[in-house]
Parts: C-alpha cells; structure tokens; sequence
C-alpha cells in the first residue's frame, strides 16, 4: 500500500456512494462483493420511499437507473432520480453491517 | 450507469430483482430480517494461543468494550438491538440490555460508570448507565457515528462521523456536544495517545470510494494536523503505549501499516491473509491481534516490531470485531456464527 506525507491542506469533500461506477470497470468480483452490492442496492431502492423530500422518486425508478432504464424520463427528471437516489444510497449505507461495508470499501479501493 | 453484470453479461432486471432478494436473505441487517443464529464471542487465551470459550450473545455482534477492572465485556448486537454483558469470571452472559436502532461501536468511560453506543440508524450516541442498565440519553450527532474513543482521564468522549465527516466531542459531564471537529474525510477509527494530548483518527474518502489519511488532533486546541495518506482504505488504528507508532488496517490493497509517528514517510507494511475486523495490542506494545472477517476468518499474532506472524487461531463464520482484555490476558473476537 502507498502512502505518502500529507499536503498541509484540509480538503472537505461531498460524501456521496453514487455513482458506483467502478462496479463494471474494476477487478472481478467475488460471490459475497457481488452479494453485498446487489443488498445495497435493493436496499437503496426500498428505502426512498421513507426519505424526506423524496420528490416523488420511487423505488422502481431507483432500480431502473442501475439498469440503465432511465431513457424514457427527461433529463431533469433523470437528474431528479439520480441525485435522490444517493441519499437512498447514503441511508442504505449507514444501516449495512461492517462486513458488507468492508467488502464494497475493499472492492472499490482496489479497482483502480 | 452501468447495469448489474456478471462475468461481464449484463443481467436481466427480473433476475437482478431475485438476486437481491436473495442477497437481502444472507446479508444481516439489510431490510429483511436476519435469520437466528447461534452467535457467539469467542474467548482466545493469549499465553496459550487456545481458544478457551464461545459465548452465545446476541444477533450479529460488532463492537466490543472490556471494563478497565477486567471484569466485564460489553458486546453490541446490531441485528437484536442490545448489549451483552459478559462476565468475564464465568463467560455468561450475565446481562442483555435493549437500545435503540443499530447498535455498532462502543466505548466505556475509565471508571467503568457509562457506556457509550454508537447507533448508525438515528445517528446519536446512546449513553447507558452500567450499574443499573438504564440509558440516561441519546445524543444527537452531526452524522453517522463510525467510531467511538475516550480520553484517558474520561474528560471527553470523541465521536467519529461521517457524512459530514468530523469528530464531535462530546462531554460526559453534560451529555452535550461541546464542540465539532472537521475532518478530511470520514473517520473510520479514533485513538488517543496515553497521555490524552492527542486523538488519532484513520480516515476515509467516501467521495472517492479509496484513500485516507491518518490525522492528529489536538485535544487542547482542538486543531488537526496530518500525518500520513493512503491511497487505500484506512480502517482499524491502534497506537502503540510509547507514542511512538501507529498500526493502521487497510481495504483495497489489504494489510497493515506500522507508522513511526516521528517518521511517518517510512512506514512498514505487512500483508494480511484476509479482510481485516479489527486490531488491538497487548499491553507492553509487543505484538498486535488482528481479526480478519473473511477468507480467512481468524485471528492473527504479529510481532509489534519486526511485523512477523507469530501464531494465529481459525475462528467460524465471519469475525466482527476485536477487543482486549486490560491485562493482555485475554483476545475477544466478536463474530457471526455463518460465513457471507
């Protein structure tokens, strides 16, 4: 693993787990990585119902955009979902086990 | 946005949608709920290398607190909603205490009177009293509560969150928040240095999906200064009884980082068979207990100063996190009964 000393400059950054773009481009994924992401979708897609200012986005249009289903929406409204769906995302994530987290976080951290 | 794939075909929707219902069934604590299972901590004497006892606790146990007397072992059960309470004469539980939404990280104060629990779901730490059980508040936090560690003196409980990505102090006195620290990223593991001067914290960019940092804050002026980044994914941190060293877990390229914190550019890494749970040291600083959850899932002995594997104890199912008995006499693995 590298690691270098860092820069004195504290950097604030958007938490944001959207997009997971990675996901087709990384390193071939294992059963349990594959399982934890899948969760953590579906997981995404059930719980936008229950957010605040939800701006009407369901769960089938969260599931649909990770099957690139989105094409029938405006753009703006595409936007919508997307941006609603990473607070899905954020929700879903703070409830996943430490285990599944590790997975995905190992996943994603090795996959560039 | 890519659609689900496997071996590089993409999925149809219909079986993607099965997938997850599937996924939701194994995984814990994702929407649906986990199926029982016989749990357990397990109890690893340390001169021996044996494992002397599994102790059935609740659904999923994660975080863990040895009292600084020895006497008791707080374990929190994220899927129950409760905390054991482990006595450690007997390796009973002796106790189970409700608390409210997902129970992760714990963390006791000196005297052993307060307990602190970090709860992902409502995003507070939840103060129990130790004597009699009761919580006595819920603290809310300015996000999701990631670690949990205090201050030697037990003058100051810190909190690492993320989504906004800080360490919020909070004061046992008042069970108030007392003051927020930005952080670079978001906080994984927090440890003071012995003296209480200082508050180590392993980050993580969750904007990124890798890299980290290791920072130094300081616990008079509450600034932060940098230490080390990692093009990884810091994890668990310990820091060494000297002050001297940091020892840091990692995802992504998995292993473990010895830090000399005079000399931080120099750093040692030593790799790890499996995805790391948790880290702790002996007390004398000489060898580290590393829990690692998956493939494989055990506990491994290594050397504090040359990084050699010295012994290592196979767990089942999937450990969770690790904690250590005040007097090194002791590892306790917290673990899932099944593998993921």
């Amino acid at each position: 693993m590298r690691h270098r000393t860092v820069l004195p400059a504290v950097i604030l950054v958007l938490v944001s787990l959207v997009p997971f773009a990675a996901y087709a481009q990384g390193p071939s994924m294992d059963g349990p990585t594959q399982a934890a992401l899948t969760a953590l979708r579906a997981n995404a897609a059930g719980m936008v119902g229950s957010l605040s200012n939800n701006k009407g986005v369901s769960g089938d249009q969260v599931s649909a955009s990770y099957d690139d289903q989105l094409k029938d929406l405006s753009s703006q409204r595409s936007n919508t979902v997307m941006v609603v769906k990473v607070r899905a995302e954020q929700a879903a994530w703070s409830q996943m086990d430490p285990t599944s987290r590790a997975l995905i976080k190992n996943y994603f951290a090795a996959a560039h | 946005m890519p659609a689900l794939a496997i071996a590089g075909r993409p999925v149809p929707r219909s079986l993607a949608a099965l997938l997850a219902v599937a996924a939701l069934a194994v995984l814990p604590g994702v929407g649906t709920a986990a199926a029982t299972r016989a749990d357990t901590v397990s109890v690893i004497d340390t001169a021996s290398g044996a494992l002397v006892a599994r102790v059935p606790v609740g659904q999923l146990p994660v975080g863990l607190a040895v009292a600084a007397d020895g006497s008791h072992v707080y374990v929190s059960n994220r899927d129950s909603a409760s905390i054991s309470v482990l006595e450690t004469a007997s390796n009973t539980v002796v106790a189970t205490l409700p608390v409210p939404g997902v129970p992760e990280a714990l963390a006791l104060l000196p005297d052993g009177s307060r307990l602190y629990v970090a709860d992902r779901k409502n995003a507070t730490a939840v103060v129990l009293d130790t004597a009699s059980g009761r919580l006595i508040a819920s603290v809310a936090l300015d996000g999701v509560p990631e670690a949990l560690a205090v201050a030697p003196d037990g003058s100051m409980v810190y909190v690492g969150t993320s989504a906004r990505d800080a360490v919020d102090l909070l004061d046992p006195t008042t069970n108030a928040i007392s003051s927020v620290v930005a952080m670079p990223a978001a906080p994984q593991s927090l440890a003071s240095s012995t003296d209480g001067s200082s508050l180590y914290v392993a980050t993580y960019d969750t904007h990124a999906r890798r890299g980290g940092s290791l920072v130094v804050l300081n616990a008079v002026t509450d600034s932060i200064s940098p230490v080390l980044t990692f093009d990884t994914a810091p994890q668990a941190l310990v820091v060494a009884p000297d002050n001297r060293r940091a020892f840091v877990t990692h995802l992504g390229s998995v292993g473990l980082s010895f830090v000399d914190l005079a000399a931080p550019g120099s750093a040692m890494d030593v790799p790890l068979a499996g995805l790391p749970a948790g880290l702790v040291l002996v007390p004398d600083g000489s060898s580290l207990y590393v829990a690692t959850g998956v493939a494989p899932s055990q506990v491994t002995t290594i050397d504090a100063t040359t990084g050699q594997v010295t012994a290592g104890v196979a767990l089942d199912g999937t450990a969770q996190g690790v904690a250590m008995a005040p007097d090194g006499s002791r590892v306790y693995v917290a673990h899932r009964s099944d593998g993921l």
